[in-house]
């Protein structure tokens, strides 16, 4: 399991002259019982509004809506180690919705993987190794994506390995369920099943926006992605996702002889209220102002959300 | 040349634990002895070129060789994505084999027609192209395969070829017997050697089984009186550009043969080798005759045989060409 250095507050990001100078607002008091995870999941969102504010990148709603999933994944879940991101039995993580990759650097930044004001610097920036979409040049990354359905087959063979190797390590796979219109994506769903890869676990961000809005009205009709996941042979579980006990659970569940889709019910932005279900934020990055408004939320995240948060869209159908 | 590739696969395979072979449901009666040797270490992936590539690549990310089967333009141009993003960027020792170069599944139509296969796994980084002409060609790429790491794409023709004269030259061999990459073993299957300071007509740079056709023409063409010299490419990249502008120095034309699109493949290699070096050289280059399939399907159904003599590339139209070209100098 990930050990975490408490990082620096936003406060000491001054030096940096990031827009995370501007004073913050006065935090009110956070709701208990915090979940362990929720302060890591708190700093990475600041994080990643940080950086993609201040670089102009897009995608920061999509990183705040598989943020949850990471901070459960890397503080709680999987077994990696900072100071050896090659341990040959470390748990394997690709992010197959590469356009989320902030997330993933402020996941590896806060958990000591990388130097974080290297990622609060260079995110984005000509020369650097921070491209917006995650980049195996980044220690702990396994996998650059950015086209989607390309991550789970390379789980697949990752888990194959892992199972033919005697081993016990995991594969994680996060998908976005817009990617879910990859016929990739179910090529290796039925692989996974034929093989009955139980060493692998593949969770959708089911967030319920694509490229011009909700995924079932502008793209695709996914229906019930677990349902799909069951009929190709998985166990399959819906969640909430963005609710750090239940995804815990899920990630956990048994699932013996088969392969595990978790399927996170998320949202779009999720933790700064006027990103939040705005596909404007697929695209643009935070304003100075808009970033100060941001920050200010989430600076009172630190007892995460409560469960049932999650407003499902686009998911006609589905229970 | 398909069984030769898979037979030597299968005794390397006793030798190196890390082999694997994936296939997308083809190699009928060919990959049958690698599944009984090693049942866990053959996988068929399904009609699901994508994944299988991505499944590949995931396998190599784990210390894996893999060699993945199929035909035509299937574990190409279908995953080419897949080749691009997970194998070349990533630099994994994959190996795809493409049964079916060129026409050699004729008959069958146009989506059975590897031809521009070669000019997409160029333009890829870190990947390697490989053609061999014949069955000893073919052992010879493999024991390449085995001992070279990162992605490579070895373009076969079919099954029952026959060798080419001089096989037994490098029957046997490995690359590293020749102390020199692979790229530097350009074979003459026929005939003697001229010396240097004799008169050369035409040199051929041919790669694939086709090289067959260059070595009729050649033969064709001393019957004429016009002198010629063969050579087989199996390395087509990285291309070796000093053999190329020695032979481009020497003869007074220079013919690639490649069945293939002449868009992106052989042809298109030497021809940058010779125009980026024509500034440089000392002596000057010959002109380059490109012998491939046009920019077109064929229109019509046909055999191997019948398609290479549609497009002017079987012995008679490559002899019509030559001819043609010398007379215009």
């Amino acid at each position: 399991m990930a050990d975490f250095e408490e990082i620096t507050d936003v406060s000491q990001l001054e030096e940096l002259e990031s827009p995370l100078s501007l004073p913050a607002l006065e935090p009110v008091a956070a709701p208990a019982p915090a979940p362990e995870t929720a302060n890591l999941a708190r700093r990475m969102r600041e994080d990643c509004l940080a950086i993609t504010s201040s670089s102009g990148a897009g995608h920061i709603a999509s990183a705040l809506s598989v943020v949850d999933i990471l901070a459960v994944l890397y503080g709680s879940v999987m077994h990696v180690d900072p100071q050896n991101p090659k341990d040959p039995e470390r748990d394997r993580f690709i992010l197959s919705k590469g356009h989320g990759g902030s997330a993933v650097y402020a996941a590896l930044a806060e958990c000591g993987f990388i130097d974080r004001n290297d990622l609060l610097k260079n995110y984005y920036a000509n020369g650097s190794i921070y491209s917006g979409h995650v980049s195996h040049a980044v220690p702990g990354v396994e996998l650059s994506t950015g086209s989607l359905g390309q991550g789970l087959g390379v789980a697949c063979g990752m888990a194959l390995a892992a199972r033919q190797d005697g081993q016990s390590w995991r594969v994680f796979c996060v998908m976005g369920d817009g990617e879910c219109d990859e016929g990739s994506v179910w090529e290796a769903a039925l692989m996974a099943s034929t093989l009955e890869l139980d060493h692998l676990v593949a969770i959708v961000d089911r967030n319920g926006m694509q490229s011009f809005g909700p995924t079932d009205e502008t793209a695709l009709s996914l229906g019930s992605i677990s349902d799909k996941f069951r009929a190709f042979g998985w166990a399959a579980v819906d969640c909430d996702g963005h609710d750090h006990a239940a995804l815990k659970a899920a990630l956990e569940m048994p699932h013996g002889g088969q392969p595990l889709a978790v399927i996170a019910h998320t949202v779009k932005g999720k933790g700064v209220s006027f990103m939040e279900g705005d596909i404007r934020w697929h695209y643009d990055s935070a304003s100075k102002d808009e970033l100060r408004r941001a920050l200010s939320e989430v600076a009172l995240q630190d007892g995460g959300f409560p469960a049932g948060s999650v407003v499902r869209m686009g998911e006609r159908g589905e229970a | 040349m398909r069984n030769t590739f898979v037979q030597a696969l299968v005794d390397q395979a006793a030798k190196d634990p890390s082999i694997m072979l994936l296939t997308g449901d083809l190699g009928y009666r060919v990959v049958e002895g690698f599944e009984a040797a090693y049942p866990q270490r053959y996988l068929n992936c399904g009609i699901a070129e994508q994944d299988m590539i991505e499944v590949a690549a995931g396998l190599a990310l784990e210390g894996r060789k893999v060699f993945v089967y199929s035909i035509s333009s299937f574990p190409t141009l279908r995953c080419l994505e897949q080749i691009r993003d997970s194998v070349c960027y990533h630099n994994l020792d994959v190996t795809i084999l493409c049964i079916g170069g060129g026409f050699a599944y004729g008959e069958l139509g146009t989506t059975h027609h590897a031809t521009e296969d070669m000019a997409c796994m160029r333009a890829l980084p870190n990947m390697r192209v490989l053609s061999p002409a014949d069955p000893a060609e073919t052992r010879l790429v493999a024991s390449y395969c085995f001992n070279t790491p990162g992605p490579k794409y070895v373009r076969l023709n079919r099954g029952g070829e026959k060798d080419l004269p001089g096989a037994d030259a490098i029957e046997g061999l490995e690359v590293a017997d020749f102390g020199a990459p692979l790229e530097r073993i350009m074979r003459r299957p026929a005939g003697e050697t001229p010396g240097e300071d004799a008169e050369l007509d035409v040199a051929f740079l041919a790669t694939g089984a086709i090289a067959a056709e260059a070595n009729l023409a050649s033969e064709r063409l001393a019957e004429e009186g016009i002198s010629s010299l063969v050579l087989t490419v199996p390395c087509v990249k990285p291309l070796d550009a000093d053999t190329v502008l020695s032979l481009g120095t020497w003869a007074k034309l220079l013919v690639s043969l490649e069945e293939h699109t002449t868009i992106g493949g052989l042809g298109s290699a030497i021809a940058t080798a010779v125009a980026s070096a024509g500034l440089s050289s000392e002596k000057p280059i010959a002109p380059l005759l490109e012998i491939g399939i046009p920019d077109a399907f064929p229109e019509v159904v046909g055999s191997q045989a019948h398609l290479r003599h549609l497009f002017g590339m079987d012995a008679d139209g490559i002899v019509a060409k030559v001819r043609a070209a010398l007379a215009t100098r």
